[in-house]
């Protein structure tokens, strides 16, 4: 026999009359003019006005002596006065910036006061109505919860009402109401129960652990990957299906809401696979580098002397994943092979350089990145000086390099040759050419319009090889055309290193065109520009390497 | 007459939404002191299994030992259709000790000589040894029990239930009625059965649906007995039998209130999802119409029921709310009375203090987590039979429930099935019935509540009713 579905119960012939009454509500004390001056035991206090009651409390904001801001709480009825003193006590324990910090608790009158930081925001509760958060920046939201516990409960207290309306999403996110909160390993003073975040050892008799918290920090994944919470009856994780299926969420639910003896021990080993988590929600970039050279149609130049070189790293484990390049083109001068010995020893130095560093020091910030491109060149430009000295020759070249580390990028060049990067069809030069016709522009003597036909435009200011141990200034980075020492790349954008064998014929905006007429074959644009270069009469060798920034969605859909 | 209570599992709810929220509300009854001592006359129908296969010696394993140490060779014999080997054993069969059992029963000094038992046998064809007799002429109710090893046959379960549903149908409201139908087969004829446990439902005639061995299907029997409101029993070996008739005649002569059927009425913007007993025993009152046939209550000891409310659809403000109304009516037989109890009122208060909303009743709660931890293990059972990993993984949960709840007997039941689960990687069919049927009557009573207004004390219990 199949029962009914309650949608099939006919209820409609049992109407009942309504039969309601208003709530009397609790009285709170009769509020406080603003101006006034409380004395708490330590320091005063000014009200600067009534915000409105809550319950038996009433709300102020209000001013401390060095001008922070307070949220006053105050009220006559003993029950939550003991709250009020109990939030104060697990506030002044927590000493993390992500509870709201607590000023003074104190009894005067036969009223009790409380005075914490204000905080303010829309809350994670919103966020799951509306709807307007990823799947990446929700777990982020979480991962942030679980460290806010780690050091509540390192502290000795658990929360035990964690629920989407108690969590703010500032940076970092906060985390409220902690009128809950009871001594990790006893009991709670009476029953209470969040429907569809609190765990179920709640319920029964007997201490509560770091369990509890771990279970709500679940419940609060499965409401945003399920887009409802948990039934009052408890989690049915067999069978499950999230709106959004996400690799890693299932093995925690199960972790965080399964019977206590397969819960996550403590919170920090939950922190661990959520932290894990974000890192798998996140967008993985990807590059793609091609590389075409040319000797170009002048019969005098018998040799290439133009190099280049990339090198891309990609790789992702458990403990995380890591992304790099970093391509680099040189333009060899001087006679006697100087110049095809100088590019060569410059390409292979940055990309030994390079590899060696890295695999040392995966993790740089954006000004150890800077300064690592520079430092490079500078070794590039000592084993060039090392090569002429055993050529015995005079010669040397110039370098541009660009290193990407995940989507950050930095800079080092010496010379002509120049880095631009192509954004939404716009093109953008990095670099400032080290010239004396450079030079000219930069001193209004020359418009900028005339720098490819002037007639000393090959002659560069700075190059490798002149000498070792290159005065601080030489290398030029981004800050030179940018300001910054790093650029945000983003999905989309290619970066174009050349050397003057391509830019002087080629202008700017034909090489937007060549890769919009291409896109997305990168190879196919290398190509026609190296074509273009000899429809041109290509009098010098040409090279261009194009690295373009891409990311593989890991999850985008708005949960 | 009647102790009522009605509580839900929390005194307030979210104002100023319409989203859905649930309310359980438990319905705790307990008969007074002046009711508990006028119990109901009783009417018990034995409908018994006669088929060849309760010719079975009743344990299995010392028989094979029998036979292996005396070295005995059987003789084939055919019975019922099928082939048997057969042995001339000093053991007794499942149908000694039903039969011995059904004696028990009678000789039962709980049994006033006014109650009444008849003995209904079935297998291909099913008759009614005696008619109901009065406990006072034990002498026939004995012979028409022993008579029992004159039938054989297959299973036509509907036909032994048609011959107990003639002999009750007649009687009073007043008389709590009783069916205890023994099983070891799979019957035909399965939903002539189930609309007969619907006639019974009818004439609150609960049926004790008992069921051994492994070829009796079990989800047959659970609906047999929650149609009715019956309890469903599995045997792991017949040794049981008398202490579940034991503790039916205890639970019978404590009935004194019989046929309590309640009206559920509530206001807009909210539902009554279902009704199910929890103590104590568990089964789910059908919900096809109204009023709801709850079954009777004895005394001496509480009878919970939890109903289902959901929550939605209105927003309202802060207020108290008088949600439902329940409606209880039954007869006390043993006053010559039929009693419309007074209604009682479930009020919410609907406030925007989420910390109110979160303030819950334990005692309730626990009742609700019974009902759940019954529907996970249902599940589970069913899980078993496609996906043992699915399976475990919803006992786990069940697990975990009961041991929060207190429930020691569920959790050696569930902790078995686990245990069978993960050493052979599916649960055995004995295992099965076990866990599914076991569980409904394996309840138990939740909380630190204070004890009912005019609850009387064990030892006024003792006295009045000499139990």
């Amino acid at each position: 026999m199949t029962e009914p579905t309650p949608s099939e119960i006919d209820n409609s012939q049992f109407e009942l009359e309504e039969l309601s009454e208003s709530v009397q509500l609790p009285a709170s004390p009769e509020p406080l003019v603003a101006g006034t001056s409380l004395e708490t035991p330590d320091f005063p206090l000014r009200i600067d006005g009534f915000l409105g009651s809550k319950g038996v409390a009433n709300l102020y904001e209000g001013t401390l002596p060095d001008n922070r801001r307070v949220l006053l709480r105050e009220t006559q009825d003993a029950g939550n006065a003991d709250l009020m003193h109990h939030e104060f006590e697990v506030l002044g324990a927590s000493k993390s910036p992500m509870f709201p910090k607590a000023f003074a608790c104190w009894d005067t009158n036969g009223r009790t006061y409380l005075a914490t930081e204000p905080v303010a925001g829309s809350t994670l509760g919103d966020a799951l109505k509306s709807k307007e958060l990823t799947p990446a920046q929700l777990v982020s939201v979480f991962t942030q919860v679980a460290y806010a516990l780690c050091q509540l409960h390192s502290q000795g207290w658990l929360h035990l009402a964690i629920r989407p309306t108690v969590i703010v999403l500032s940076k970092p996110i906060r985390v409220l109401d902690l009128d809950h909160a009871t001594r990790m390993g006893e009991k709670p003073p009476a029953p209470f129960y969040f429907a569809g975040y609190s765990a179920p050892e709640l319920l029964a008799d007997g201490a509560i652990d770091a369990r509890a918290d771990i279970y709500s920090v679940g419940a609060l994944l499965f409401h945003a990957m399920s887009g409802y919470p948990i039934a009052e009856s408890g989690p049915m994780l067999t069978g499950w299906q999230p709106e959004t299926p996400i690799a890693g969420v299932p093995q925690i639910l199960h972790k965080c809401l399964g019977p206590l003896e397969t819960r996550y021990a403590t919170m920090a080993e939950l922190h661990q696979d959520l932290v894990r988590l974000v890192r798998r929600c996140a967008p993985r970039v990807r590059y793609e580098c091609v590389s075409a050279t040319t000797i170009g149609l002048e019969p005098t130049r018998t040799v290439n002397q133009d190099a280049y070189g990339f090198s891309c790293v990609q790789s992702e484990a458990e403990d995380g994943s890591r992304a790099w390049t970093v391509a680099t083109v040189a333009d060899g001068m001087g006679g006697m092979a100087a110049g095809e010995v100088a590019s060569a020893a410059a390409v292979n130095t940055v990309l030994t350089e390079a590899t060696a560093a890295l695999a040392a020091s995966p993790n740089l910030s954006a000004e150890e990145q800077a300064q690592m491109t520079a430092d490079w060149v500078r070794k590039a430009n000592d084993k060039v000086c090392d090569a002429m000295e055993a050529k015995q020759a005079r010669g040397g070249c110039t370098l541009v390099c660009a290193f990407v580390l995940d989507k950050r990028l930095t800079i080092a060049h010496v010379g002509d040759s120049r880095i631009y990067l192509i954004r939404d069809g716009s093109i953008q030069t990095l670099t400032r050419d080290h010239s004396v016709v450079m030079g000219l522009v930069m001193q209004g003597q020359l418009d900028i319009s005339q720098l490819r036909t002037y007639p000393d435009r090959s002659n560069v200011t700075r190059s490798l090889g002149e000498r070792k141990n290159l005065p601080g200034h030489y290398v030029d980075t981004l800050v030179q055309t940018t300001e910054n020492e790093s650029m945000e790349l983003r999905a989309g954008d290619t970066l174009l290193l050349c050397s003057d064998g391509l830019w002087e014929p080629i202008v700017e905006q034909i090489v937007v065109d060549v890769l919009a007429e291409t896109a997305p074959n990168m190879g196919a644009a290398a190509d026609k520009l190296i074509a273009l270069v000899l429809q041109n009469g290509a009098p010098d060798n040409a090279t261009v390497s194009l690295l373009r920034i891409d990311e593989t969605p890991q999850t985008q859909a708005k949960v | 007459m009647l102790n009522i209570v009605l509580r839900p599992h929390r005194t307030s709810l979210m104002a100023g939404t319409a989203d859905s929220q649930k309310l359980f509300a438990m319905l705790k009854m307990l008969p007074d002191s002046e009711t508990a001592g006028a119990r109901a006359p009783l009417a018990f129908a034995l409908v018994i299994d006669t088929s060849g296969s309760m010719r079975e010696y009743a344990d299995q394993q010392k028989a094979q030992q029998e036979i292996k140490l005396l070295g005995l060779q059987g003789q084939q014999q055919s019975s019922d259709g099928s082939d048997y080997q057969g042995f001339n054993l000093q053991q007794t069969t499942k149908l000694d000790q039903a039969i011995e059992a059904a004696h028990k029963l009678v000789d039962d000094s709980r049994l006033l000589p006014t109650d009444k038992v008849t003995v209904i046998h079935f297998d291909t064809e099913a008759a009614t040894l005696v008619p109901l007799t009065a406990v006072s002429q034990r002498q026939i109710l004995h012979q028409a029990i022993d008579s029992l090893r004159d039938h054989s046959g297959q299973t036509f379960m509907a036909k032994g239930m048609a011959c107990a549903q003639q002999q009750l149908c007649d009687l009073p409201n007043e008389t709590a009625k009783r069916v205890v139908l023994l099983t070891d087969g799979a019957t035909q004829q399965e939903g002539q059965c189930r609309h007969l446990a619907g006639a019974f439902a009818e004439t609150n005639t609960p049926v004790i649906a008992i069921g051994i061995g492994p070829e009796y299907k079990e989800e047959l029997l659970k609906d047999l007995s929650a149609t009715s409101q019956g309890r469903p029993y599995h045997l792991e070996n017949m040794g049981q039998l008398r202490d579940i008739l034991d503790c039916e005649v205890g639970s019978s002569v404590r009935e004194v209130i019989t046929d309590l059927q309640a009206k559920v009425a509530h206001v807009k913007g909210v539902s009554l999802n279902s009704c199910t007993r929890v103590f104590p025993s568990l089964s789910e009152v059908s919900s096809e119409s109204q009023p709801f046939r709850l079954g009777n209550i004895a005394a001496g000891d509480y009878t919970v029921f939890i109903l289902e409310f959901t929550v939605e659809g209105l927003a309202r403000p802060a207020s108290r709310v008088r949600i439902a109304q329940v409606s209880l009516a039954g007869s006390i037989p043993g006053l010559g009375k039929h009693e419309d109890f007074a209604p009682q009122d479930l009020f919410v208060t609907f406030t925007n203090d989420e910390a109110a909303v979160a303030a819950v009743d334990p005692e309730v709660l626990g009742y609700v987590q019974q009902k759940n931890v019954d529907n996970l293990v249902q599940k589970a059972m069913g899980q078993a039979t496609v996906n043992a990993g699915q399976a475990k993984q919803t006992l786990q949960v069940a697990l975990g429930m009961t041991q929060r709840i207190g429930n020691a007997a569920m959790t050696k039941v569930l902790n078995n099935a686990l245990e069978e689960l993960n050493k052979s990687g599916t649960i055995s069919a004995g295992t099965r019935k076990t866990v599914a049927l076991g569980g409904r009557t394996k309840t138990v009573k939740t909380g630190s509540a204070l004890p009912m207004e005019g609850m009387p004390s064990e030892d006024d219990i003792h006295k009045i009713t000499g139990v």
